[in-house]
């Protein structure tokens, strides 16, 4: 990476954000690129959907990112964001006007200038967008005053508007399609990034190849990448070893150790800004008792759930914020596992005798089954009766989201380095649109606290908010925290540069193959 | 003439079939649990985002409105458009067909090679070592599961040996070939088996028949006799007895295809299933229906030509 210089917090946007060139470790000027060499091939189980960044879910977002770039990106540590087509971003005295100046020396695959038209186009098609138009509720107005400048108003203060920026749905595009229609544009999309679309072909592979024009001198290393879906756990191993791949997304943690035993491949676990969780449905009579959640909470042992399932890979959960994501509080005081705590809370409750619940859990998951059974077995022990039930996935998150529950697995990973849009998801009942990330829960200290946060741009006071709202939640026992995953990779020895950001971001220009 | 009747009778007959068939398709598919939108839009979709999307997939109408509709294309020679990447369902059809031509194909050619010397052998002398052997196969065949036979396939031959490739399916007609052997191979150990067992059964029982009988008295040899009668007469049992394996492959071979990541219509199905992408489904159900039918259909015309009893 040679955008290296961070912004610091995302809450820091109440300052100039100096772009790494007047620092001198961005590259300059376009340079022509070295001779790409190496055909990468990744493979996956999830099988690409769209180019279309509106409508894109990690099936399709992290091939679009090769294609298109956004103004900032997120930093490796996945907690802030840094200058990429943008070169800075300035903030006015009324907190409210924006004004960002761009690179000029960035052109799309098909060597047209990138200019404000393009920007201006880009981010007033997102903002409109059914799918993630909504992380640019902030933005009132884009204007491109002049070709290498655009200006945006925020209807209100709004901390996190440069890790919105961040975003893949916030990627540039050109302006108008470059002349095509929508349809077409996207059946063959033409971006900034290091990679040009090659193919497409749908339930098989996507294929992209080196953008000579890319503004990043000497990148990318590869000649090309295909990303091919292949739904067996087995035959990505064996593509693996047999050469046929080179990089296997997201084996099984179970795999793990076996991986790094073989010669000629190795495993890899990034770190990742997402959580898991087991939600309670807080209008269930006895779940609205705060002392029946936490006499749950405290009755799971997390650490045996990780050991089931991730083979050890993995950390127990202290608050609903990951470890790798801004304004996260380690001191946030997550219920762990103690069975003599849930006792004595279960003592504070009026549902405590005869009590019977039920855990929807997802047909064919391993890690539902693991925690299902193991906090049947120490409810158990309560005298709490936790029933299993099964269902296919698809029908699972419906019950979920109808709220026809009483208690679930959910998860979150972070689609942005701020905090802000899970904090309003899963905390903010109208705000966020899902009643709490389908909870029902409603605590106004909570609500008022993640609202100050994302409206203000003083660090400290945003981080006193957010571990405050982080506190209440914990004690709350609103969700019981569970574990957070890593992201495990494998790939060939043969293949170095290869690394994700906790958000999810891959930098394959940054990958060479020997 | 007569067969010509016949074909038309056979292919008139299809029609209701396939009526039948998208009704119960469709009712069954809208019976699934589950949201398309919630599939596209993911965890972070409102409620009102949903119901717009709803609208736009025109799944908010009555389903009846829905079946219509969907008929409606289907008489214009429309599968409809997949909710999911928004292209023509008999688009994603044709692009799958050729992977599954050729993996049905491969699994034919393999299971006759094997099937046929393994049974002739076989019935060449009954009770014989050789028989006694060869009757193993079917059970040791039909004990092994697909996927298992699929992985052991790659381990040894893919991984170990590296004859052929692991999975996929290649991008030239050669690499097809070579992509496809070790599928077709797991396909066939499948099949084999119950093409051994039946054609061994009626080479036995034709073997006592009167007019072989008197085709040995003439003095004519062993190998001519099998040939040119016990095998030809054994043949049309097995005939059936393939066509109905066949129509069974055509909408069986997903496992396969997920083993070795062939790109097929199974895994199109499977994948359209757990998207909720009804066009989808609803368009491979019908095709793998003409599919069946039309196997079948072919089978019973083969039979009526190799057996001239056989009336139309």
């Amino acid at each position: 990476m040679q955008l290296k210089k961070k912004l610091g917090s995302a809450a820091l946007v109440a300052v100039t954000v100096v772009g790494a060139l007047v620092a001198g470790v961005l590259p300059a000027a376009h340079a022509d690129n070295a001779s790409p060499k190496g055909d990468l091939v990744l493979v996956r189980n999830q099988d690409f959907a769209t180019f279309d960044p509106d409508l894109a879910q990690n099936d399709s977002i992290f091939i679009q990112e090769q294609i298109f770039e956004p103004l900032f990106m997120i930093t490796p540590d996945g907690k802030n964001v840094t200058p990429w087509l943008a070169k800075s971003g300035t903030v006015g005295k009324d907190k409210l006007t924006w004004t960002f100046k761009l690179r000029t020396d960035v052109k799309f695959s098909n060597g047209a200038q990138m200019t404000s038209a393009d920007v201006k186009f880009s981010l007033d098609r997102a903002t409109k967008g059914d799918g993630w138009g909504f992380l640019n509720t902030a933005i009132e107005s884009v204007s491109a005053p002049s070709a290498d400048t655009v200006v945006i108003k925020t209807n209100a203060p709004w901390a996190p508007l440069l890790s919105d920026l961040a975003s893949f749905s916030n990627a540039i595009l050109p302006a108008n399609y470059g002349g095509k229609s929508a349809d077409a544009f996207l059946k063959s999309p033409v971006g900034t990034g290091p990679f040009i679309f090659d193919h497409w072909t749908p339930g098989t592979e996507v294929k992209m190849v080196a953008n000579k024009n890319y503004w990043q001198p000497g990148k990318p290393y590869l000649n090309s990448v295909t990303w091919k879906y292949v739904v067996d756990d087995n035959t990505r191993d064996l593509m693996l070893k047999s050469g046929q791949a080179d990089i296997n997304e997201f084996p099984p943690a179970t795999s793990f150790a076996a991986i790094n035993n073989t010669s000629g491949i190795k495993a890899t676990a990034f770190p990742a800004a997402a959580s898991e969780y087991i939600a309670f449905n807080h209008k269930v009579p006895a779940l609205s008792d705060v002392h029946i959640r936490r006499a749950i909470s405290f009755a799971l042992d997390r650490a045996a759930i990780i050991k089931v399932v991730l083979a050890g890979v993995g950390t127990v959960s202290n608050s609903i914020l990951a470890p790798n994501v801004g304004f996260y509080d380690a001191t946030t005081p997550g219920i762990q596992y103690d069975m003599k705590a849930a006792a004595a809370e279960l003592a504070k409750s009026k549902y405590k005798k005869n009590l019977t619940l039920e855990y929807l859990a997802s047909a064919g998951s391993v890690q539902d089954q693991a925690m299902s059974s193991i906090l049947q077995a120490s409810l158990k022990t309560l005298g709490i009766t936790l029933n299993i039930k099964t269902q296919e996935p698809k029908v699972k998150r419906q019950t979920q989201k109808s709220m026809n529950y009483q208690l679930t697995s959910t998860a979150w990973t972070m689609d942005i380095s701020d905090p802000d849009e899970l904090m309003t998801f899963a905390l903010n009942p109208v705000e966020g649109g899902t009643s709490s990330f389908y909870t029902n829960y409603v605590n106004k200290s909570v609500i008022n606290a993640v609202k100050r946060a994302q409206t203000t741009t003083d660090v400290a006071v945003r981080q006193k908010n957010y571990s405050l709202a982080q506190k209440l939640v914990a004690q709350d026992a609103m969700m019981m925290f569970v574990y957070n995953a890593p992201y495990i990779y494998a790939n060939r020895t043969n293949i170095t540069g290869f690394y994700v950001t906790p958000t999810l971001q891959y930098h394959m220009e940054d990958v060479k193959k020997a | 003439m007569n067969f010509l009747s016949y074909a038309g009778k056979r292919l008139l007959q299809v029609i209701p079939a396939l009526f039948g068939i998208s009704v119960f398709v469709f009712t069954l598919v809208h019976l699934i649990p589950g949201d398309p939108a919630d599939v596209l839009l993911g965890q972070t979709a409102t409620p009102a985002r949903t119901k717009l999307l709803h609208h736009q997939l025109g799944i908010d109408r009555p389903i009846i409105v829905q079946y219509f509709s969907f008929l409606n294309h289907l008489f214009h020679g429309s599968l409809g458009t997949s909710f999911y990447d928004r292209t023509s369902v008999s688009g994603l059809i044709a692009g799958r067909l050729q992977a599954s031509s050729f993996l049905l194909i491969g699994g034919i050619v393999l299971s006759l090679l094997i099937s046929f010397p393994l049974a002739v052998l076989a019935a060449s002398k009954e009770g014989a070592a050789r028989d006694q052997i060869v009757r193993m196969v079917p059970i040791i065949g039909l004990g092994m599961p697909q996927v298992w036979i699929g992985i052991e396939l790659i381990l040894l031959l893919g991984l170990k040996v590296h004859l052929f490739p692991v999975s996929g399916f290649g991008y030239t007609f050669a690499e097809h070939v070579r992509s496809i052997f070790l599928p077709s191979l797991s396909i066939a150990i499948g099949l084999s088996p119950i093409l051994i067992r039946s054609l061994r059964a009626s080479m036995l029982e034709i073997w006592e028949a009167d007019f072989v009988l008197t085709a040995r008295s003439k003095g004519l040899s062993r190998i001519r006799v099998t040939v040119s009668h016990v095998l030809r007469n054994a043949i049309i049992a097995s005939v059936t007895v393939l066509g109905v394996n066949i129509a069974y492959l055509i909408g069986s071979t997903v496992i396969v295809e997920r083993v070795f990541a062939i790109p097929g219509t199974g895994s199109l199905m499977i994948d359209a299933i757990g998207r909720r992408d009804y066009p989808i489904v609803q368009g491979v159900t019908i095709f793998f229906a003409l599919a069946v039918v039309t196997v079948n259909l072919i089978t019973d015309l083969i039979h009526a030509a190799l057996d001239p009893r056989v009336s139309l």
